[in-house]
């Protein structure tokens, strides 16, 4: 779920910081300018984890402020493809289930990723799953577990104009990152519902489990297995060779 | 600004939520109006420091995702105060205690901190193809091995366990990548 990026950055730190011990204003200024906010193909960044290096602090022409260059780790949040992860689901409409995380509200669950026979109750705006004829809710504020599908970026730079259907310039800027989540599997959804009477449902979804394992297996966990795969190319060639 | 590795490790929601305490005790209590906050928290001249604007909302909001209820991790930290990094180092570790009889790959394990599975329907969504690789009766030996390490006191673990070299055993995390290659080939 949590990763660290190292990151290597030009930091400015104000005057009135200036009373602060270097440490100290350096962290504060890092973390104000990254900590909570979305890099692009990195993630959401949470906060500072340690300070690799730093240089003297050089003051420009002009301004009093002192220019740091710094390399630090910082925590990211960037959960893998495959990863499960718990949320609370935030509301449901007719494309499906968004679900929050307190920190981040930008995950949702399409309609298509629900379990199926899965359908929305129009009257009180929740998701139902029929399951062999018992009706499962999606409630709001429920505790779920969900499987990552995808992310998705949208480069929201101040450069680039987006436009509506009807070449209306939209001023509002939407979110940079959106994860794509999925609740199909047995254990997946509210955890409620898999508390104890484990035994019969397992089987009843044993066979899509298998099936969706099968499809996924070849572009995931792509970091965690390079380890080996590299040490599985170099015996081969190894073989070759000789 | 310069990206030098993007993902130079992983955490687990563990360390991140020690981490995340670490850094709010830094900074002054809001809700401590007397002024007795702790030393740590005043910057070099004794005046209160506060955390960037952006920064006190993670520690709101992450804090809370990390700690609530359904969370173990405040359990988690109840038995391990003082030394952590025994669940991830050394002879007590999870990983010790499951590489020696089950091939699981990194991901697989980092799940398995943050997830705590304890009953066999979430075991099985987090090890990739549960019921191919390992039969019933391993599953569960799986389960009571990470209660077993989850639980474990502090105390009951030697001093310095974490820190104790030990051989590597790397070869056995390779996990389901050996298995995949066979199947192709057939």
């Amino acid at each position: 779920m949590f990763i660290l990026t190292t990151i290597q950055d030009l930091i400015q730190i104000a005057p009135p910081d200036f009373h602060k011990p270097s440490p100290q204003a350096i962290k504060d200024a890092i973390n104000a300018k990254y900590a909570n906010k979305v890099v692009l193909n990195i993630g959401l960044c949470i906060c500072m984890w340690d300070l690799l290096s730093s240089s003297e602090g050089l003051i420009g022409h002009g301004t009093g402020l002192v220019n740091v260059n710094v390399e630090f780790r910082i925590a990211v949040f960037r959960p893998f493809r495959g990863e499960i992860v718990k949320g609370r689901i935030g509301h449901s409409t007719q494309e499906g289930i968004w679900v929050g995380l307190n920190f981040t509200n930008e995950v949702f669950v399409p309609f298509q990723n629900l379990f199926e026979n899965s359908h929305f109750e129009e009257g009180e705006r929740v998701w139902v799953w029929d399951s062999e004829g018992t009706e499962l809710f999606f409630d709001k504020g429920e505790t779920v577990l969900f499987r990552v599908e995808q992310e998705e970026w949208i480069d929201q730079k101040p450069g680039i104009v987006q436009k509506d259907e009807n070449g209306n310039v939209i001023e509002e800027r939407g979110t940079a990152w959106r994860l794509i989540g999925s609740m199909a599997q047995p254990g997946l959804g509210p955890t409620l519902w898999w508390g104890d009477q484990e035994e019969g449902e397992e089987q009843e979804g044993g066979g899509e489990q298998a099936m969706v394992g099968e499809q996924e297996v070849g572009g995931e966990l792509e970091d965690a297995g390079e380890q080996g795969d590299g040490r599985e190319d170099v015996d081969e060639m190894v073989v070759d060779g000789a | 600004m310069k990206i030098k590795e993007a993902q130079s490790a992983l955490l687990s929601n563990h360390e991140l939520l020690l981490h995340l305490r670490a850094e709010k005790a830094e900074y002054p209590d809001k809700d401590d109006k007397d002024g007795k906050d702790s030393k740590d928290s005043r910057d070099g001249n004794h005046h209160a420091r506060k955390p960037p604007p952006g920064l006190e909302n993670i520690f709101k909001d992450a804090l809370t995702y990390l700690e609530s209820q359904e969370s173990h991790l405040p359990t988690l930290i109840a038995t391990h105060p003082e030394r952590p990094t025994t669940l991830y180092k050394g002879q007590h570790s999870l990983f010790r205690a499951l590489s020696q009889k089950y091939r699981l790959n990194k991901a697989e394990y980092l799940q398995l901190y943050n997830l705590r599975p304890s009953s066999q329907v979430q075991l099985e969504l987090i090890i990739e193809e549960a019921g191919s690789r390992f039969t019933d009766e391993q599953l569960e030996d799986i389960l009571n091995e990470v209660s077993r390490v989850f639980d474990e006191e502090e105390g009951n673990i030697s001093e310095g366990a974490e820190h104790v070299e030990l051989e590597k055993m790397d070869a056995k995390m390779k996990g389901a990548t050996k298995k995949r290659g066979a199947r192709r080939k057939v």
